[in-house]
C-alpha cells in the first residue's frame, strides 16, 4: 500500500494519535477505546499489521524478553488475576473461558497453602507441618522444572519458544501456542520460520516451507504439553513422596533448627552468605533424600521408582529429540534430480524431502551444511 | 438411534450426530475412565504427537490421578509403620474426594436458589463431553427445553417478556451470569475448601480404618501362622513373632494399645470428665494440678442418692472389660498351643518367653481395670475425703513399695496397692527379684491413665483444633450467602462517560 498524503495513515502525526496509543497502553484494552466514536480506525487490521501499524488494534507478537517475562507475572499476579475474578464476581459479559483458566490458578496454589496451615494449625509438633510443606514445596517445584526443562528442550533443538506470548486487540496476552486445536500460527513472523526451519531442517527453498513447519509445530505443541504432563507429575510425585519424608526436614525449619539459626544469629555473616548457607542445607538435604532412596538398604520398589522416574526423563528427552525427524518413509530409487517443484510436493511432502535427504547423503553431499544452504547455492 | 438424522434426508450425512445433553456419567465411570483410558491417550500425546485439547485435557486429569497415587506409594513405603502409611494413602482418596464433592456443594446451593443446573453436560458433534457452562463466550444453551427456561424464570421472578424469543434471551443471559459467577466462586473456596474438608474427613475416618486395618493384618497374620505351620515350618517362629506383637502390643497401634485409647476414652466419659473439665484446665499445666482437679471433681461427685444412680447407669457400661481382655489372651493362648509342638523343636523356650509377655501385658491391663473397679465402688458407697481419692488414683510404683518393704512398713505397703490378694502376689514376685513382673501386677494408676486420655482428648477440643470446622463452616455460610443474594443480579448501568453503556458492559437485562 502506498502511503500518500490523503492516506489515513498520516492521522498518525495528528497530535492526539500518541496520547490515544499512551491511553491504551495504560488502560491494557483497546477495544473499549475501539467504541468511543471520536477513536475511527482508518486503517484495516491487515494493512496496519503489515505496516507496523501500532495505534490499530490487532493481534500482535510479543517480542517478550526474560525480564518482560517477569513483569508479566507481576502484572498477572497484581492486576489481571484480581480484575478477572472482580469480572468473574460480577458475571461480566467480558469474562471468557482463559479468564477462567486464569482464576482456576488459585486453589492449585492456595490448596498447597492450606494444607500446610492446617498442619501448622493442628498442634506444636512442627515436624509433620514442616515435612508436607517441603513436600507442596517439592510438588511446585517439580512441575515448574518439567515445564521449564520441555520448554527449553524445544527451544534449544528446534527453535520453537513455547511461551511466546500475543497480545490480543482487546488486550489480553495469551500463549500464542497455547491450544494444540487452534494455534495461532497466522501471528508468526518472517523471523520465526527462518529460524525455526533453520533448527529443523526445513530449508526455505521448500515449496511451502512454512505449512511444513506448521505440521511440526502441531505436533510439537500436542506433543510438548503431554511431556510436561507426565515428567511434572513423575517429578512431583518422586519429590514429595520421598525426598519431603526425610525427617531431616524438621530438623531444618523447626525452631531450633538450621535455618531459624542461620538467619537470626548474629555471627552468620551477611545476608549473601546466609542465603547461601541456606541454599546449602537444601541442596544436601535433597542429595541425602537421593542417597537413601538409592541405599541398600532401602527398599527394592523405592529404587525400581527411582529408576522408573529416570526412564521417564531419558525417554521425554528422546521424544522431544526425535519429534520431528522421524525417518519414517523409506527412499525409492530417488536420484539428485528430483525435481523441487511445488505441484510435486503437494503430494507428499514429507516423503519427497526425506527421499531427497537420502539421496544427498547418497551422493556423499554434507547435509548438515546443505540445511544451511551451504551447498545449494 | 434417535440423535442420528435420518439417512434419507437430502442434506444429511447419516454418520454426523447433533450436540446433546447427557445424563451425569455415574460414579464408578468417573473414577475408573482417567485410569482406564490414560495410557492410551499418553500414546497418542507423546508418541505420535496428535493429541487435541480435549484429549490433553483427559490426559491432564489421568496422570494427576496417576502422580498422587504414586506419591501415596512413596510416602507409604517412607513411612516407619504399615499403618502410619495408610494415613497417606486415606489423605489422598480424602483430597481427590473433596475436590470432587466441592463443586456438587456449591451447584446444590446455586439450584435451590436459582433452579439453574450446573452440573449438565453435553456431547459435541466430535462426541467430546463438556460441561454445558465451560466457555462462558459459547453456551450452547439452545439444547434447553422452553420448559425449563421458564422454570428458571419463574423461579428468579424475572420481568414478564413480550415473546418467547425475548424471554429465552433474557434467560440465557442470566444463566450466563450465574454460571460463571458461581464457577468463579468455586474457584475462590476451592483452594480452602479442599483440604478443609479433606481434613474433617480424615478426622472423622482415622481412628476407624486404622482399627479394620489392624484387624485385617491380625487375621492375614493368623492365616499366615496357620499356613506356616502346615507348609513352611522353617518360617514359623518369624510369622508367629509378627502375630502376637500385632495382637499385643509391639507396633505402635497395636490391638492392646487401640484397647487402652478407647478405654480411657470410655472412662473419662463415663466418669464425666471430659464434659466438666476445660482444655485450658487440663493442657499445658502440671500434672499436680490437674491431678487435684481431678480428685476435686470426683470428690464432689457423690453428693446425692440420684445422681449416684445416674453415675451407676452410666459406669454399668465399662463393667465387661475383663472380659474383652480375657478374649484377647485367649485367642493368643490358643494360637501359641496350636503351634507349640512345632515350634518347641526349633526354638525352645520362645513360647515360654512369649507367653510371659503376653501375661505381662494382660496382666498390667487387667489391674488397671480392677483399680478402676476399686475406684468407682469406693465413690458409689458414700462420701470420699479427697486426700483418700488421690491415693487410690496415685498408686505407689515399685520403688516405692520397695523402699516400704525395706523400712519394714508392711501395712502401708498393702494399703498402698488396694486389694490384699494382689498385695499378697506383688509382695511375693518383689521379693523374688520379679521387678517386671510385679510391676504388671501393680498396673497403672488410674490417675495417670485418665490424665494421659483426658490430655488427648482437650487436644482435640482446643480452638486450633477445631479450625479446620471453622474454616469450612465459614466457607459454607459465605457460599450461603453469596449465592442466595448477590447470584445472577445485575449491577446497576454504569453512567461514566469513559466507560459508555454497550451492549456487553451495560449489564441491563432488556424486559
Amino acid at each position: 500500500m502506498s502511503v500518500s498524503s490523503t492516506s489515513p495513515v498520516i492521522r498518525l502525526n495528528q497530535p492526539r494519535a500518541l496520547l490515544n496509543e499512551l491511553s491504551q497502553e495504560l488502560r491494557g484494552s483497546a477495544l473499549r477505546d475501539s467504541a468511543l466514536p471520536d477513536q475511527g480506525y482508518l486503517v484495516d487490521p491487515i494493512t496496519a499489521k503489515e505496516k507496523n501499524i501500532h495505534h490499530v488494534p490487532v493481534d500482535r507478537i510479543l517480542d517478550y524478553s526474560m525480564l518482560d517475562h517477569a513483569l508479566h507475572r507481576v502484572r498477572t499476579i497484581g492486576w489481571t488475576l484480581p480484575k478477572a475474578v472482580v469480572k468473574g464476581l460480577k458475571g461480566d459479559a467480558d469474562f471468557t473461558f482463559s479468564d477462567f483458566l486464569l482464576v482456576a490458578k488459585i486453589p492449585y496454589y492456595l490448596g498447597g497453602l492450606f494444607l500446610v496451615g492446617s498442619f501448622l494449625a493442628a498442634g506444636k509438633n512442627k515436624v509433620p507441618a514442616s515435612r508436607i510443606g517441603a513436600g507442596v514445596a517439592l510438588y511446585y517445584l517439580g512441575v515448574g522444572v518439567a515445564n521449564w526443562a520441555i520448554n527449553s528442550l524445544y527451544r534449544l533443538k528446534y527453535g520453537v519458544d513455547l511461551n511466546l506470548k500475543y497480545r490480543r486487540a482487546d488486550g489480553r496476552v495469551e500463549n500464542v501456542f497455547a491450544s494444540a486445536d487452534f494455534p495461532r500460527f497466522d501471528l508468526l513472523m518472517p523471523e520465526h520460520y527462518s529460524k525455526m526451519g533453520r533448527k529443523m531442517g526445513i530449508p526455505p527453498y521448500l515449496a511451502d516451507q512454512k505449512e511444513a513447519i506448521h505440521e511440526q509445530l502441531r505436533q510439537i505443541i500436542s506433543g510438548s504439553r503431554g511431556l510436561k504432563l507426565l515428567l511434572g507429575n513423575a517429578l512431583a510425585a518422586v519429590g514429595a513422596g520421598f525426598i519431603a519424608r526425610s525427617d531431616a526436614w524438621g530438623a531444618v525449619f523447626s525452631p531450633q533448627g538450621v535455618l531459624r539459626r542461620i538467619w537470626t544469629q548474629a555471627g552468620e555473616g551477611n545476608i549473601w552468605q546466609r542465603a547461601r548457607r541456606t541454599v546449602t542445607h537444601l541442596q544436601s538435604l535433597l542429595e541425602l533424600g537421593l542417597k537413601s532412596a538409592l541405599a541398600p538398604s532401602s527398599s527394592g520398589l523405592q529404587k525400581y521408582t527411582l529408576l522408573g522416574l529416570l526412564a521417564v526423563t531419558a525417554y521425554s528427552a528422546y521424544q522431544v529429540i526425535t519429534s520431528v525427524h522421524k525417518p519414517k518413509y523409506q527412499p525409492s530409487g530417488a536420484s539428485i534430480h528430483t525435481p523441487l517443484i511445488s505441484q510435486d510436493l503437494e503430494y507428499d511432502r514429507g516423503q519427497l524431502f526425506q527421499q531427497f535427504i537420502q539421496a544427498r547423503r547418497s551422493a556423499g553431499l554434507n547435509v548438515a551444511k546443505m540445511k544451511r544452504g551451504g551447498q545449494m547455492r | 438411534m434417535s440423535f442420528v438424522q435420518p439417512s434419507g434426508h437430502p442434506l444429511s450425512q447419516p454418520s454426523y450426530h447433533y450436540a446433546r445433553l447427557v445424563p451425569p456419567k455415574p460414579l464408578t465411570q468417573r473414577v475408573m475412565q482417567p485410569i482406564l483410558q490414560g495410557p492410551a491417550l499418553l500414546s497418542q500425546s507423546v508418541r505420535h504427537h496428535t493429541a487435541n485439547d480435549y484429549q490433553l485435557a483427559q490426559l491432564n486429569d489421568s496422570l494427576r490421578l496417576g502422580g498422587g497415587a504414586l506419591l501415596a506409594t512413596l510416602a507409604t513405603l517412607a513411612a516407619t509403620s504399615p499403618i502410619i502409611g495408610v494415613g497417606e494413602f486415606l489423605g489422598f482418596a480424602t483430597w481427590f474426594a473433596a475436590m470432587g464433592i466441592t463443586p456438587k456443594i456449591l451447584s446444590a446451593l446455586v439450584r435451590l436458589r436459582t433452579g439453574v443446573n450446573l452440573d449438565q453436560e453435553y456431547l459435541n458433534s466430535q462426541g467430546e463431553r463438556n460441561p454445558l457452562f465451560k466457555d462462558p463466550k459459547y453456551l450452547p444453551l439452545h439444547m434447553l427445553s422452553d420448559d425449563e427456561i421458564e422454570r428458571v424464570a419463574r423461579r428468579l421472578k424475572l420481568p414478564p417478556t413480550k415473546t418467547r424469543i425475548q424471554r429465552r434471551e433474557q434467560v440465557e443471559e442470566t444463566m450466563r451470569r450465574i454460571s460463571v459467577q458461581a464457577r468463579t466462586w468455586w474457584m475462590l473456596i476451592a483452594g480452602p475448601a479442599t483440604p478443609v474438608i479433606s481434613g474433617l474427613i480424615c478426622d472423622r475416618l482415622e481412628q476407624p480404618v486404622k482399627t479394620v486395618i489392624q484387624q485385617i493384618r491380625q487375621l492375614w497374620l493368623d492365616r499366615a501362622v496357620t499356613e506356616a505351620a502346615r507348609k513352611n515350618p522353617s518360617r514359623l517362629a518369624e510369622t508367629l513373632n509378627r502375630s502376637i506383637d500385632t495382637a499385643i502390643g509391639e507396633l505402635p497401634n497395636a490391638k492392646l494399645t487401640l484397647w487402652w485409647q478407647s478405654f480411657g476414652a470410655r472412662a473419662t466419659h463415663a466418669l464425666g470428665l471430659d464434659k466438666d473439665l476445660k482444655p485450658g484446665e487440663v493442657l499445658g499445666r502440671q500434672s499436680d494440678a490437674v491431678l487435684d482437679r481431678i480428685t476435686e471433681y470426683l470428690s464432689q461427685l457423690s453428693t446425692s442418692a440420684e445422681e449416684r444412680q445416674a453415675l451407676r447407669e452410666r459406669l454399668s457400661h465399662f463393667a465387661h472389660e475383663d472380659v474383652v481382655l480375657e478374649g484377647l489372651k485367649h485367642r493368643v493362648e490358643d494360637q501359641l498351643a496350636a503351634v507349640a509342638p512345632l515350634l518347641n523343636r526349633q526354638h525352645p523356650g520362645l513360647i515360654a518367653e512369649k507367653r510371659a509377655m503376653l501375661n505381662q501385658r494382660i496382666q498390667n491391663a487387667q489391674s488397671t481395670v480392677a483399680h478402676y473397679h476399686r475406684l468407682i465402688e469406693r465413690i458409689l458407697e458414700g462420701p470420699v475425703s479427697p486426700a483418700e481419692l488421690k491415693g487410690m488414683l496415685t498408686l505407689s510404683n515399685v520403688g516405692e513399695l520397695q523402699r516400704m518393704v525395706q523400712e519394714g512398713q508392711w501395712l502401708s505397703a498393702r494399703r498402698a496397692i488396694g486389694s490384699k490378694a494382689l498385695a499378697d502376689k506383688v509382695l511375693t514376685s518383689m521379693r523374688a527379684g520379679r521387678f517386671a513382673e510385679a510391676s504388671a501386677l501393680l498396673g497403672d494408676g488410674p490417675g495417670h491413665h485418665l490424665l494421659i486420655s483426658l490430655k488427648q482428648q482437650m487436644l482435640r477440643r482446643r480452638w486450633r483444633f477445631r479450625m479446620l470446622g471453622v474454616v469450612g463452616g465459614g466457607l459454607l455460610l459465605a457460599t450461603a450467602i453469596y449465592t442466595q443474594w448477590f447470584m445472577g443480579r445485575v449491577p446497576k448501568p454504569s453512567n461514566s462517560p469513559w466507560k459508555p453503556a454497550t451492549q456487553h458492559n451495560a449489564g441491563g437485562l432488556k424486559p
